[in-house]
């Protein structure tokens, strides 16, 4: 039985950027979001929270996204913690990187508002069986 | 899944996206301003993350034009390297900010706009 997608964790710095995602993901798409901004706090965050998938930012002051996910995975419920990276770092060598670390996809910013709910499902069900 | 709850949020949000616009480029243009007076690596990184951040939100709040030009701008930042660059570097990126200042003046007056309508 595919596994619903319904707790998202979403690490950004950018203050407008995480706004229009909490509406996008939150108001729009219905699912449970918690936000943080920076990875260090989302590090922290999961050690106690177990989202069904992490969206992260990868452009961050402090430790960047990538870093971020290296620390996640290392963590003892991290390593299968599914991790979408949202970026405009997003040449095909960067996306290799992305994708070699783990990561499940990518989503391009800037963003839709209107659709970003359904284009991080549709990445959900791609991967956990649900419908494409 | 949207409603008129929703979507008023989403127009409000834009509106006061678009009213601060004005002064986030002005921001950055100062700090342009600033480098080209003395060249200082860690406030350039500053100015591109600055940059970077405006790419990364103007699209989601319906400005793709703050999005294309900050991205060209911050891609010219990164180009700089640790050094003080040459004077035409500057002055190409000064160009950029100076059209991004006119997109973004552009956005807020039509948000002004909007609310006469």
């Amino acid at each position: 039985m595919a596994r619903e997608l319904k707790h998202i964790l979403y690490v950004e710095d950018e203050p407008d950027i995480r706004t229009i995602a909490e509406l996008a993901l939150a108001t729009l798409g219905g699912y449970r979001l918690e936000v943080c901004d920076s990875g260090l706090a989302a590090l922290a965050r999961l050690e106690h929270a177990r989202p069904d998938l992490v969206l992260l930012d990868v452009m961050m002051p402090g430790i960047d996204g990538v870093q971020t996910l290296e620390r996640l995975r290392a963590l003892p419920h991290g390593r299968e913690l599914p991790v979408v990276f949202m970026t405009a770092k997003a040449q095909p060598p960067e996306l290799a990187q992305y994708r070699a670390l783990g990561a499940l996809d990518v989503i391009t910013k800037p963003f839709d508002p209107l659709t970003l709910a359904a284009q991080v499902q549709a990445i959900w069900d791609r991967h956990h069986g649900g419908t494409p | 899944v949207t409603s008129p709850e929703a979507e008023a949020r989403l127009a409000a949000l834009a509106r006061d996206y678009a009213l601060r616009l004005p002064e986030r480029v002005m921001e950055l243009q100062s700090a342009l301003a600033a480098l080209a007076r003395h060249w200082d690596a860690q406030a350039a990184d500053g100015l591109r993350r600055g940059l970077h951040n405006l790419a990364g939100s103007g699209g989601a709040y319906g400005h793709a034009a703050i999005s294309r030009h900050a991205r060209a701008a911050e891609l010219m930042v990164a180009a700089l390297g640790q050094h003080a660059p040459d004077p035409a570097a500057l002055a190409q990126i000064h160009a950029e900010l100076s059209v991004l200042g006119a997109v973004a003046e552009a956005a807020a007056a039509a948000a002004v706009a909007g609310d006469r309508v």
